[in-house]
Parts: C-alpha cells; sequence; structure tokens
C-alpha cells in the first residue's frame, strides 16, 4: 500500500520534491522528472530521439543531423543556456536550488496564510489563542488507593474465574464511563448532596456503571457507600424535585433500570446490576443485528433493551446475604454468556454458511458467464468415451484370440474376469 | 485467428507472433491412417515417425525431404492409444484398448514395403493401456505403461511378469518420460512424479496446479519440470522439487471468443504439449484446431498458427527438432454428434524455419 498523501504537505515535503531547472516545475519523484526532461528538454526535433541531456542532444544533433544546438526547449528565459549540464537534479548550480527554494517557502506560508484565513482553522502548528492542544482523552489520575483497589477487583474477578474482558479491568476513567454520567453526577452536585465524598466525587451515580469487578472492592470502603445512598435518597424524596430528576436521569435509566430499581430497594445494590452490563459482551452483536443472521427468540427479549431480565433482579434482590449476591449475579451471568456465546456461534456459523454459499455461487456463476468448456467432462477423458463405442470396443472374445496368438497365456487368462 | 491470446498486440504485430502453416506437408491420404490419430512420435535417433490410430494399427513413417513415406505398419487387436520409441531407436512400442502394449523391432523388420511387422507382447493390465514409453534402468530398456486399470507398470521385456508395478491414485491419463523423471497424469487431477532410478515407489505426488482434468503432461527438455494440460484451456510450468517452486506458473490458451456472445470465451482443452529437444522451448496444442510455441523461461509466446481444420490430438518434434508434426483428427471433445466422416483426418510437417522455437535473445524474464 502507498502511504497516503497528506492533504496539505508541509514545507520539508514541498523541498524535498524534485524539480526541473529548466521549467521550474516539480515532480512526484526524481524518475518523473527525468523523463519529462528527456520529453521536453532533451528531444530531438528531427528524429524525436531522447537524449539524457543538453550536452548529449547537441552532441547528436551535430553529428547526426548536422545541425547545431542553440537553446534548450522550452526553457524558461534565462535557463536555455546549454553550459550547465543538467540531468535530473543534478548541475543545478546552488544559488539556483536557493533560489528555488526561498520561493517554494514563501508561497508555502503564503498558502497556508490563506487556507487559515479561509477556513478559520488556526495554521498547522499553531493554536488559537495560545492554548495547547485540548486532548480528547482526559488523563486518568489515579491515586495508590485506587490502584490497589483495582488490582484487588481484578484478583477477585480472576478468582472467581469471571471475565476478564478488557471493559472490566481497564481503569474505568471517573468520570468517563457513559455519555450520561458525568451529567448525571454534575447534577448531583447541583442539587448540593454534601454529603459526597471527595473522593467520590468524579465518579458518577459511581457503582452503577462501575463493572461488577470491581463491586467487592468498593464494598470495602464502606465509608465511601453511605454518601451516594444519601445522595439518592434526597433525590427520591423530593416530590417537587420528582419532574427535572426525571428528566436528568432518564438517560441512566434507561441504561441502568434494573440497578436503579434496586436502589430504591436496598440501597447498595446499585452496582450489583451493571455487572450484567459488563459480563455480557456480545452487546454490540445484538443492536446491530447483522443481515442474514437468523432470529434469536430466546435472547431477543434480554438483550437488545439492556435492561437485566426480571430473573436476574430477583436473584440480586433474594440475596439477603451480601456474600451470596456474587455467586448469585454470577450463576446468572456464565448461563447467560454462556447461551449467548452458543447463540453467537449459531448465528456465526448460519452467516458463514451463507456467505460461503453466496460466494460460491458468484464464483460459479462468474465462472460460467466468462467461459465455455468445448469439452466439461470432469471426471471421464474424450477417449474413454470414445472406447466406449461399439466400433472401438474391445470384447473379451477378441481377448481370448489374444490369448491364443501370444504365448503369455498364463499372464492374460488371469484377467479375464475383469 | 490473431488475438486470441495476447489481444490487440497480437492482432497488430501479426507478422512475428503469428506463424505459416502454409509450408506444411501433408502426409498423402493414401497413406494415412483410417480414423483418428490419437498418438505419435518421433524416432530419437532416425528419421521415422510413428503413428498410433484408433483404427488399431501402427504405422511408422520415414521422413524426408519430400515428406513422409509410408514404410511399415502393425496392427493390434484394439484401438492403439499410444506409442513410443526405444532410445536407441530400434524398438517400438504401441499400447492399446486390448489391454496390452506390444514391441516390434526394427532391427528384424522386412526392408520396405508395407509388410506387416511382427510384434511382440510386453505388457498386459487388466483395462485399456492408455500410454507407454521407454526408459532406461541400470543400462537396460525397460517399457512403462499406464493404463486406465491404475496402474503404472514396468515391464523389462524378457518377462511376462511386471518388473515393477505402482499403484495410483486413479486411471492414468497420460505419462511422460524425460531421462531420469517419469510423470504420470491421471483423472481427478493427480499427478504422480517418479525418480526412474528408483522406480519402485512415487516420489512425489501432488494436485495438478490446474482446476480441471488433466489432459496432457510433457517432460522439459532438461527433466527438471514438466507441463500440464487441461481440458480448460490451461497449461501450468511445474518444476519437480520444491526449491523450484517459485517458478511455477500457469498461463491460459486455446480459447476463443464466442462470436455470439462477446464476454463468453470458449475454451478448449490443450491436447498435446512437446518440449523441442534443442530449444527447451515447447508446443501446446488443442481442441481449437490450433498450435502454439512458447518459451517458459521468458513466459513468451514464440509464435501462434492459424486453425489446421479440426482438434489437434497429437504432436512431436523430431530428433533435431527441425521438424513438428501434428495429427489432425476427431478428439471427441464435442462429443457424439460431431464424430462424422467430414471431419477430417491429417498428418501435417511443419518446418521449422529460423527463430519459430528459438527462446528470443533479448527477452527478460517478467
Amino acid at each position: 500500500m502507498t502511504k497516503k498523501k497528506r492533504q496539505w504537505p508541509d514545507l520539508q515535503q514541498k523541498l524535498e520534491r524534485p524539480w526541473c531547472y529548466y521549467c521550474e516545475r516539480d515532480f512526484d519523484d526524481l524518475k518523473i522528472l527525468i523523463q519529462h526532461q528527456k520529453a521536453k528538454h532533451f528531444k530531438c526535433e528531427r528524429c524525436y530521439r531522447r537524449l539524457n541531456t543538453a550536452g548529449g542532444l547537441s552532441v547528436h544533433m551535430n553529428q547526426v543531423h548536422k545541425e547545431t544546438l542553440q537553446a534548450v526547449e522550452n526553457a524558461n528565459p534565462g535557463r536555455q543556456s546549454l553550459d550547465i549540464e543538467i540531468f535530473g537534479m543534478e548541475g543545478i548550480p546552488q544559488e539556483v536550488i536557493d533560489q528555488h527554494n526561498q520561493i517554494v517557502t514563501q508561497q508555502h506560508f503564503h498558502e497556508q496564510a490563506e487556507r487559515a484565513a479561509a477556513t478559520g482553522n488556526p495554521q498547522q502548528g499553531f493554536y488559537a489563542g495560545n492554548e495547547g492542544r485540548v486532548s480528547k482523552r482526559p488523563k486518568i489520575v489515579e491515586s495508590k488507593e485506587d490502584i490497589k483497589a483495582r488490582l484487588a477487583s481484578f484478583k477477585h474477578q480472576k478468582l472467581n474465574g469471571g471475565s476478564t474482558g478488557s471493559g472490566d479491568v481497564t481503569p474505568v476513567g471517573t468520570g468517563q464511563q457513559s455519555p450520561t454520567n458525568p451529567q448525571n453526577s454534575a447534577s448531583f452536585q447541583a442539587e448540593g448532596s454534601p454529603a459526597f465524598p471527595p473522593g467520590m466525587q468524579g465518579s458518577p451515580p459511581p457503582p452503577a456503571a462501575q463493572p461488577f469487578g470491581q463491586q467487592p472492592a468498593q464494598f470495602g470502603q464502606a465509608p465511601g457507600y453511605g454518601p451516594p445512598q444519601g445522595g439518592f435518597a434526597p433525590a427520591q424524596q423530593f416530590p417537587p424535585n420528582g419532574p427535572p430528576y426525571q428528566g436528568q436521569y432518564s438517560g441512566a435509566i434507561q441504561q441502568f433500570g434494573g440497578s436503579f430499581q434496586f436502589g430504591q430497594n436496598n440501597g447498595p445494590p446499585p452496582s450489583r446490576t451493571p455487572p450484567v452490563n459488563g459480563t455480557l459482551p456480545p452487546r454490540p452483536a445484538n443492536v446491530i443485528a447483522p443481515q442474514g443472521l437468523p432470529q434469536r427468540p430466546q435472547f431477543g427479549a434480554l438483550a437488545p433493551s439492556q435492561f437485566p431480565t426480571p430473573q436476574q433482579s430477583r436473584a440480586g434482590q433474594n440475596g439477603p446475604a451480601y456474600g451470596q449476591v456474587p455467586s448469585g449475579n454470577e450463576l446468572s451471568n456464565d448461563v447467560i454468556s454462556a447461551s449467548v456465546d452458543e447463540l453467537i456461534s449459531d448465528a456465526k456459523g448460519a452467516a458463514t454458511a451463507i456467505l460461503t454459499a453466496d460466494a460460491a455461487a458468484e464464483k460459479k456463476a462468474k465462472k460460467d458467464k466468462n467461459i465455455k468448456l468445448v469439452y466439461f467432462d470432469e471426471s471421464v477423458s474424450p477417449e474413454e468415451k470414445l472406447a466406449q463405442k461399439a466400433r472401438y470396443a474391445f470384447t473379451p472374445e477378441q481377448r481370448n484370440d489374444v490369448v491364443l496368438d501370444i504365448p503369455m497365456g498364463g499372464a492374460v487368462t488371469s484377467t479375464v474376469s475383469t | 485467428m490473431a488475438g486470441l491470446f495476447g489481444g490487440g498486440a497480437a492482432a497488430t504485430a501479426t507478422s512475428s507472433t503469428v506463424g505459416d502453416t502454409s509450408k506444411d506437408v501433408d502426409v498423402p491420404s493414401s497413406q494415412m491412417p483410417g480414423d483418428s490419430i490419437s498418438d505419435l512420435a518421433f524416432s530419437p535417433q532416425n528419421d521415422f515417425l510413428s503413428v498410433a490410430s484408433w483404427d488399431k494399427k501402427v504405422y511408422i513413417y520415414e521422413v524426408n525431404n519430400n515428406g513422409a513415406q509410408g514404410k511399415w505398419a502393425f496392427e493390434m487387436k484394439a484401438p492403439v492409444l499410444g506409442c513410443a520409441w526405444s532410445k536407441d531407436g530400434t524398438r517400438i512400442a504401441g499400447a492399446s484398448a486390448d489391454h496390452t502394449a506390444v514391441m516390434v523391432d526394427l532391427r528384424n523388420a522386412p526392408q520396405s514395403g508395407s509388410a506387416s511387422l511382427q510384434t511382440q507382447q510386453v505388457a498386459q493390465h487388466n483395462d485399456t493401456i492408455k500410454c507407454v514409453r521407454w526408459f532406461q534402468h541400470g543400462g537396460n530398456d525397460f517399457v512403462v505403461t499406464g493404463s486406465w486399470d491404475k496402474t503404472v507398470k514396468f515391464w523389462d521385456l524378457r518377462s511376462d511378469k511386471p518388473a515393477g508395478t505402482l499403484d495410483c491414485a486413479e486411471r492414468i491419463y497420460t505419462m511422460d518420460v524425460k531421462n531420469d523423471l517419469l510423470v504420470i497424469g491421471t483423472a481427478e487431477r493427480h499427478i504422480h512424479m517418479v525418480d526412474l532410478k528408483d522406480p519402485g515407489k512415487i516420489y512425489k505426488t501432488i494436485t495438478s496446479p490446474l482446476k480441471w482434468q488433466t489432459r496432457v503432461v510433457s517432460c522439459f527438455t532438461d527433466a527438471t519440470g514438466f507441463a500440464v494440460g487441461s481440458i480448460e484451456g490451461r497449461c501450468a510450468i511445474q518444476y519437480v522439487e520444491d526449491k523450484d517452486t517459485p517458478l511455477n506458473f500457469s498461463f491460459k490458451c486455446h480459447r476463443q471468443q464466442d462470436p455470439s456472445a462477446r464476454d463468453v470465451a470458449k475454451v478448449y482443452s490443450v491436447n498435446a504439449i512437446s518440449f523441442h529437444p534443442i530449444h527447451g522451448t515447447f508446443s501446446t496444442a488443442g481442441s481449437d484446431g490450433t498450435f502454439h510455441f512458447w518459451d517458459k523461461d521468458a513466459k513468451h509466446r514464440l509464435k501462434g498458427y492459424p486453425e489446421v481444420g479440426g482438434s489437434i490430438t497429437a504432436t512431436g518434434f523430431s530428433k533435431d527438432g527441425n521438424i513438428f508434426a501434428y495429427a489432425v483428427s476427431y478428439d471427441w471433445s464435442k462429443g457424439y454428434s460431431y464424430n462424422t466422416p467430414q471431419q477430417p483426418i491429417k498428418l501435417k510437417l511443419h518446418p521449422i524455419l529460423g527463430d519459430e522455437c528459438k527462446p528470443r535473445p533479448g527477452s527478460k524474464k517478467r
């Protein structure tokens, strides 16, 4: 693959382009420049022979056509001289090179400025208002404790044999989890829940979005847990605030509906259902149902909307002791993920089967279209067909004659049976 | 016919790439076989040409400046599908649908005339013997026969028992020997290679590089590899040793544009491939009734020739490569209904003039 050309080459690239001494044209590469020179400047007008240099052309004209070359064809004024031997980029006097570079540089900046003016974008390498480039992904600043907690949760998850998909392990960037979440946290703060501990500030309806794996660790930080609850409670208790609250939370509700319910019931478990989200990797595949895939009735109810199934939430609810919860969840998760895997592999198989069938059909069609075999019997040679004709048929009687004729009867009779 | 392969290029450069068949010499019809020609072979030592025919006979012609003169013939019990000369040119073997192969020693032959020759059976199979070749092992001459009974057998000419038997994957359709290389092409696209220094076992088995039925295999002049022709107008160049595999390639040939549908190519079978004994270039000939000379190293077609009036079923170069013989007969490629008496049966001798078969000196490898 060739490298994609930059839309706006930078100055260095422009300066590196080979250019023609005679006409100041620049080219993509040296070979083309040389071709250009042979075609435009070093071509003999009499016989269309192309020479490599002006000197060569001069000698050629002299010897072959008995003429003298006066000037280089198609050259800019002042560059027509035959005295300088130019071949490609070789032989160009330094001052001419400097001059050329200067022109190119000037032109480059001129263009850039014009472009900046036209588009209103900052020039390449500059940022308006002197601010540095705003990186789109904020830095993840994790304290030692956070890292340790994450490690612990990871280990825990490993021990449980849970999925270790990247989604579970990556530092779930604070405030970065889902588009709706930051908004939520903002609203929380706006509503003035002072109980939010500083550590939790950035992490929005935090546990909710956090993957399952982190759960235990968070529970370990017991103090951290109360506040969110507190944060929730007021919101629920404010009927007048109800409508705005709901409006603000609609996103969250959609996504974490199950968890929200939990919150109402138990307080803590908001974190419990997200695992379902976290450990169901196949989601995207479900949402974007590929064409040609068979229907998945079983799963359809569960997957497309991200709500946990009643079954799951019930499992969560029924588990009174906290310690049991993970196992309960995990069980259902395992079951689900197993069934999901199965479904996916089924669907995949079906899809690939369809694809390959299509491909085969297409190939066949193509073949059929383009060629017509005059002899098309793949498994039998023409000679064999011919030999079957009555005219050529070889009958056992004849073979017996052979046996009589030739003193190799033993060998032959042993084979007559065929 | 120009433009068959090279497209426009061939059409414009008619003089250099299209050959002339007008000087080709016909074998007079009075001396011709009475039925389709299945195989032909030049003697490696003398100016003899043997021709095997479906009329159950093998004809031997003497080739001189005036053309070919019928010299001898011998008859078998069923159509003869193959013939071959021993290395010293003294004996000739014929392979027949009567499940046998016979040998004729020309040293005992009457000096002239069409007198029948004394045959001696050398091989016996359980089905039609499709091809026969000679080779030398330990200084002795052997005959190798390939049959539709899926075996290849070696015969030492003295015993009625084979000196060796190779069980092949399928019915043997084609076979060729050069020096110590024996290549066997079978049905279902198997190709066996045998090192004749160790004829007891198959040296290597491959599936044909071509996607369709193998029609013919032919060893290079230097025996480093072989060419394969298939029913789908395609020819593959295949080297024996793995180190040479980068040199393998295949190319299309013997195809025609269907006049009724422009995007449909009529694809003919490649019936015969012969290597030039000196230059190492080779010929292909097909059901479309054309033959072409190629240079495998330059991947170049040297010459193409206009249609000769019927399918070409067999080809061969004379011992010094000065004559290219080709047989025009019906090869059954179009089925039963085309097998009419109007189908020409011809045996033609094409003089190789000038550079027709020489690799072009400046032609670079592409």
